[in-house]
């Protein structure tokens, strides 16, 4: 984990996605990069309850790695997962 | 300052800037050690309508290493949440505060206190990165902080309310978290107008003739303070009561921080809510140990990255403490009254003293033979305190450069003048610790701010407030008798 403040953090951040209540208000070709085609990857199970509503932010820390750190709550979580880094990125052009 | 606006990204985020850390046994309770972490420099007093608080989102910790590897072995961590009693008012008291349940007091700050034990188990090198406890105890929840000292009408008998927010906690020490009056003093005008003392300023590159009275720019400012008297058996690793100056266990180094969630989310217009959301870890961006050390010694460009660090990681500013760029400019800003000083500047000699003072400790047999604060060769900046050190009955504003050992830098006192303590020990007076062949300038006996008459002087100008009991600090300032008429 880079030292960094939350100037600095909002500063260097190539893409910083507010993914929690946003995604509504995603362009109809950013929702298609987010969904993806011809992926061979199984897609996530959407959630149904109601107190998943809580904000969650993504920060691609490095597009072609695929690194993705998520941050809710109080908490941090690194993912590599260069087709998500990818989807967000192109979600952001 | 000491740290006050020290350093250019917490300048522009007062309720985290650690402004200063004082670190003591306790004159009336020598069993126990006080520690006051100062955050949310130069308030003015007449701050209405939004008077000062600590930050609700913020996370205020005090570190302390008992063990002597500048790594954290105990944290103090405190948080605060504000609430709205009466509502429907812009004002922050609809009549006289009487009491810290007041009816008349709209808006009141609470707060909690937790003691984590940090555990030994993981590599200590990365201990400050990924720390773990292994002991988290509530100490305290929903204690009130007095409001701020506004005036006659609203806040009288002000230290009525300050008595009745001095908690005892479960374990037996004593908080209090609030405003009170700027302790440190400083001729900050001067200073840092080309680093003139305004008492030998004919004597600068740049002279003004004659002597000028020194001015304290604290003067009639206030400050919030976290306090805590703890006892010492609290504080030590084998959870004695130290009695044996010499030995590495009498030694805690302690260090303060504030820190943030690492996002902060501004909903904006048509937003579900209009409170700004913090998502993430908290990360470090304030830092404060020994006073001026970031704001003289660690070059601008570095400053907001020293925040962010660990004591631990100082080897990589040590060189503005081997090398500091202020040895090198009194002789020049002062021609012809340092040449002893601008001799030992050009031999490239590193500053061992310095660095014993600030980031190590000073070993045993340096100043005394039963005297040390050695935390061991990890350069770290810590307020290190001997707590076998009974406090002085005779305090010296100097502390340590004035015989006083029960002074800075053995722990920091409020009194204690640190501004004419580090310039003298930068303009040469200690290095003889460690070259008894080198002779400090003449010179460095007249380097003095001049806001102290003496070095018995226990009330600089403008700090005539000091209580002498917990929390020390004076009586803030209110806001309808300060700024004067």
């Amino acid at each position: 984990m880079q030292p960094t403040s939350r100037r600095q953090f909002l500063k260097r951040s190539s893409a910083v996605a507010a993914a929690a209540g946003v995604a509504a208000a995603v362009p109809a070709s950013a929702a298609k990069a987010l969904t993806g085609t011809g992926s061979t990857e199984k897609q996530p199970r959407l959630p149904d309850d109601t107190s998943v509503d809580v904000p969650v932010v993504a920060h691609v820390r490095d597009v072609r790695k695929g690194l993705v750190s998520l941050y809710t709550g109080e908490r941090e979580i690194t993912i590599k997962n260069r087709r998500l880094a990818a989807a967000l990125y192109h979600a952001t052009r | 300052m000491s740290s006050h606006r020290e350093a250019p990204e917490i300048s522009k985020d007062p309720v985290a800037d650690s402004t200063d850390l004082y670190v003591f046994v306790s004159p009336d309770a020598p069993d126990t050690v006080t520690i006051l972490a100062n955050y949310v420099p130069l308030q003015g007093p007449a701050g209405g309508p939004n008077f000062y608080e600590f930050g609700d989102d913020v996370l205020y910790e005090i570190n302390i290493d008992n063990d002597n590897d500048g790594e954290v072995d105990i944290t103090y961590q405190f948080q605060f949440t504000n609430e709205i009693e009466v509502g429907g008012t812009f004002l922050y008291n609809v009549g006289p505060i009487t009491s810290l349940d007041s009816s008349n007091w709209n808006r009141r700050q609470f707060y909690t206190v937790t003691r984590i034990d940090w555990e030994d188990r993981r590599p200590k090198r990365r201990r400050n990165r990924h720390r773990r406890n292994c002991g988290n105890h509530s100490l305290g929840s929903h204690l009130p902080s007095p409001p701020c000292n506004i005036g006659p009408r609203s806040t009288p008998n002000y230290e009525t309310l300050v008595s009745a927010a001095v908690q005892t906690l479960p374990d037996g020490s004593r908080v209090f978290a609030g405003q009170r009056a700027e302790g440190f003093y400083v001729d900050l005008g001067s200073i840092f107008d080309l680093a003139a003392l305004r008492p030998i300023q004919s004597a600068h590159l740049i002279p003004i003739p004659g002597s000028a009275a020194a001015v304290n720019a604290t003067k009639d400012l206030n400050v919030h303070t976290i306090a805590m008297q703890i006892p010492k058996t609290l504080l030590t690793d084998d959870g004695t009561n130290p009695t044996d100056p010499k030995a590495p266990i009498s030694v805690i180094g302690v260090w303060t921080t504030a820190s943030r969630q690492r996002v902060h989310f501004n909903h904006g217009w048509g937003g579900r809510d209009n409170n700004p959301a913090n998502i993430g870890p908290f990360t470090q961006v304030s830092r404060m140990g020994n006073p001026l050390f970031n704001e003289v010694l660690v070059p601008m460009e570095r400053k907001d990255d020293w925040n962010q660090d660990p004591p631990t990681n100082d080897s990589e500013y040590a060189d503005g403490v081997f090398h500091p760029e202020l040895a090198k400019l009194l002789p020049v800003l002062y021609p012809g009254a340092f040449p002893n000083l601008q001799a030992l500047v050009n031999s490239g000699k590193p500053r061992a003293d310095l660095a014993a003072i600030l980031l190590t400790g000073i070993p045993l047999g340096v100043v005394s033979p039963n005297f040390q604060n050695f935390t061991g060769n990890t350069l770290a900046d810590l307020i290190r305190l001997n707590m076998a050190i009974p406090p002085s009955a005779a305090p010296n504003n100097l502390g340590v450069v004035g015989g006083d050992l029960a002074g800075f830098p053995n722990g920091r006192r409020i009194a204690d003048d640190v501004v004419n303590i580090e310039l003298k020990a930068i303009a040469g007076a200690t290095y003889p610790l460690i070259d008894k062949t080198f002779t400090p300038d003449a010179a460095v006996g007249i380097v003095d701010q001049g806001l102290t008459s003496s070095a018995t002087d226990q009330t600089a100008r403008g700090t005539e407030h000091y209580l002498s009991a917990f929390p020390y600090l004076g009586t803030p300032h209110s806001g309808y008798d300060v700024p004067a008429a």
